[in-house]
């Protein structure tokens, strides 16, 4: 479904992304894990087209999309949960949730989209009247996934949704977005907490200072010598 | 001192505080949505009522369709002062952006200078009576100036947050990289504030000459007003803005009559000075 091939990106002169090669197949969950800075979040913002890359291809559902502009990424489909969220903080959480659907001119399709976000996230609903500002971190990850969502994506590109979180919480969102998995979404998850990552998805790639540097099913990509040394400590 | 002297400033500050109301709104507007200090606004004010003076002096229309005409094509300029002067600098230092609109407030005051001269001119207007209330001269032009300004500041505001563009605008402010990442088109966004700015500006350029004349250099002072009026609004509040804009307009008055015409401007300054030490994002800004 996404195909990502040798891509190079830099920051004016200074490259970050070196030959990177990413596959993910429709239906599945990969996850790419990394240690802060070996380019994770540089690489979604170039699939979303914040970032434009020096060289290489990006495809989604057969199509090229490394010269569309973000919205037009978003308009084919493909949501994007970023690190931090990005929420509208003045805007309740309501509004953040109908800025999601901003696309949807029915105000029946909006209905149906708004109350599916609430059965996933029960919690969005009780708080729907509140500012999105005045969340806990939790909710605030909640909102932010349920917002791209709303845009019924049929690939979610989720940067590091545990970042900052209770283990408790972290453990919560796991089982969400495992959930949606089940119902066809398709998810590209980046982690630093390669434990989460690795225990929810079936493919991973690992990355080091702008490189895949190990790949594969996660079982094998645990088994390996570099993950366990780097990122589980054992 | 007596009720009428004091009721006479009151409408004279109301006459003035519309039209900063009007000015620092669209000021306002573009500080909250693209970060931008644009500071050519007072220009965009100021060509509204040259133009104005040129199609109903020179061109023979009358005020109403000469207005609506000017505010039309001020507010398509607006496209081009954020595609010229400040889309190609983004994303660069914030002092780049200010001084290309900097650079564009120039060339439009001097290229006025030339076009129009310098000195006042006077535009026809749709009615002028003079009505006493109590003791109080009020015009019906500066009625019609007050009106017209509420309508605006208040159509803004329903368009900010009813609508779905002003919704997608307020998030677009709140938020640049979260509105990019749902879909919102922020270049459109970009290019539709400053157009709604830019006629806003134009709209207070050709009511200011219902109660005053025309001339090239009406931006400058205005410009430096509408900063302190956003400034002690807390930047970017829209809403904040029009409170602060009105009783600036109002006290200015009051100041004028009763402590000194000399220091009139001077006193806003003053007013920006406490606030800045008091509260430094302003009355109504958050941290």
């Amino acid at each position: 479904m996404l195909e990502i091939k040798a891509l190079n990106v830099a920051y004016g002169r200074v490259q970050v992304l070196f030959d990177v090669s990413i596959s993910v197949p429709e239906g599945e969950l990969v996850t790419v894990i990394g240690a802060n800075g070996a380019g994770k979040t540089t690489l979604l913002l170039t699939v979303s087209g914040v970032l434009r890359p020096q060289s290489g291809e990006i495809s989604f559902e057969g199509e090229g999309i490394d010269s569309l502009r973000p919205h037009e990424i978003v308009g084919r489909g493909l949501g994007h949960v970023p690190q931090g969220k990005e929420l509208f903080p003045a805007m309740t959480v309501l509004e953040n949730l109908e800025m999601g659907a901003h696309m949807v001119k029915e105000e029946d399709e909006y209905r149906r989209r708004l109350e599916r976000a609430f059965e996933f996230f029960p919690r969005l609903s009780e708080r729907a009247r509140q500012r999105a500002g005045t969340l806990s971190g939790g909710e605030q990850q909640m909102l932010a996934i349920a917002r791209a969502l709303m845009a019924e994506p049929r690939l979610l590109l989720l940067d590091e949704p545990s970042a900052g979180l209770a283990p408790i919480i972290v453990d919560h969102l796991a089982e969400i977005i495992l959930d949606l998995n089940r119902h066809g979404l398709t998810v590209l998850l980046v982690e630093q907490n390669a434990f989460l990552a690795l225990e929810i998805a079936r493919r991973a790639y690992v990355m080091e200072s702008g490189r895949v540097v190990e790949s594969g099913d996660t079982r094998d990509v645990l088994e390996s010598d570099l993950v366990r040394r780097a990122y589980l400590g054992i | 001192m007596s009720w009428d002297v004091i009721g006479q400033q009151l409408w004279n500050g109301l006459l003035n505080g519309s039209i900063y109301v009007i000015f620092a709104a669209g000021l306002s507007l573009v500080f909250g949505v693209m970060r931008v200090i644009n500071m050519a606004h007072g220009e965009l004010t100021m060509l509204g009522a040259m133009l104005l003076f040129t199609v109903t002096d020179l061109v023979g229309l009358a005020y109403f369709p000469g207005a609506a005409l000017v505010v039309l094509v001020m507010a398509l300029a607006g496209f081009l002062v954020n595609r010229v002067t400040v889309r190609p600098f983004l994303g660069h230092s914030e002092l780049v952006v200010i001084l290309s609109t900097v650079a564009l407030s120039f060339v439009l005051l001097n290229g006025s200078l030339v076009v129009w001269g310098s000195g006042p001119k006077g535009v026809e207007k749709p009615f002028n009576e003079i009505v006493q209330v109590g003791g109080v001269y009020i015009t019906t032009a500066g009625l019609l100036l007050v009106g017209v300004c509420f309508a605006a500041v208040m159509g803004l505001y329903l368009m900010l947050t009813h609508t779905k563009l002003g919704k997608k605008t307020r998030a677009t402010g709140q938020n640049l990289l979260g509105a990019r990442l749902i879909g919102i088109n922020t270049t459109a966004i970009y290019d539709t504030t400053l157009i709604v700015a830019s006629g806003l500006a134009a709209l207070a350029g050709v009511l200011i000459v219902l109660v005053s004349s025309a001339t090239p250099n009406l931006g400058q002072p205005l410009l430096i007003t509408g900063f302190a009026v956003v400034i002690v609004a807390g930047m970017g509040n829209v809403a904040g803005a029009v409170a602060v804009g009105l009783f600036m307009g109002v006290t200015e008055a009051l100041f004028g009559q009763f402590v000194s015409t000399y220091y009139r401007q001077g006193y806003l300054y003053v007013v920006m000075i406490i606030v800045l030490l008091l509260r430094p994002q302003g009355l109504f800004g958050r941290k």
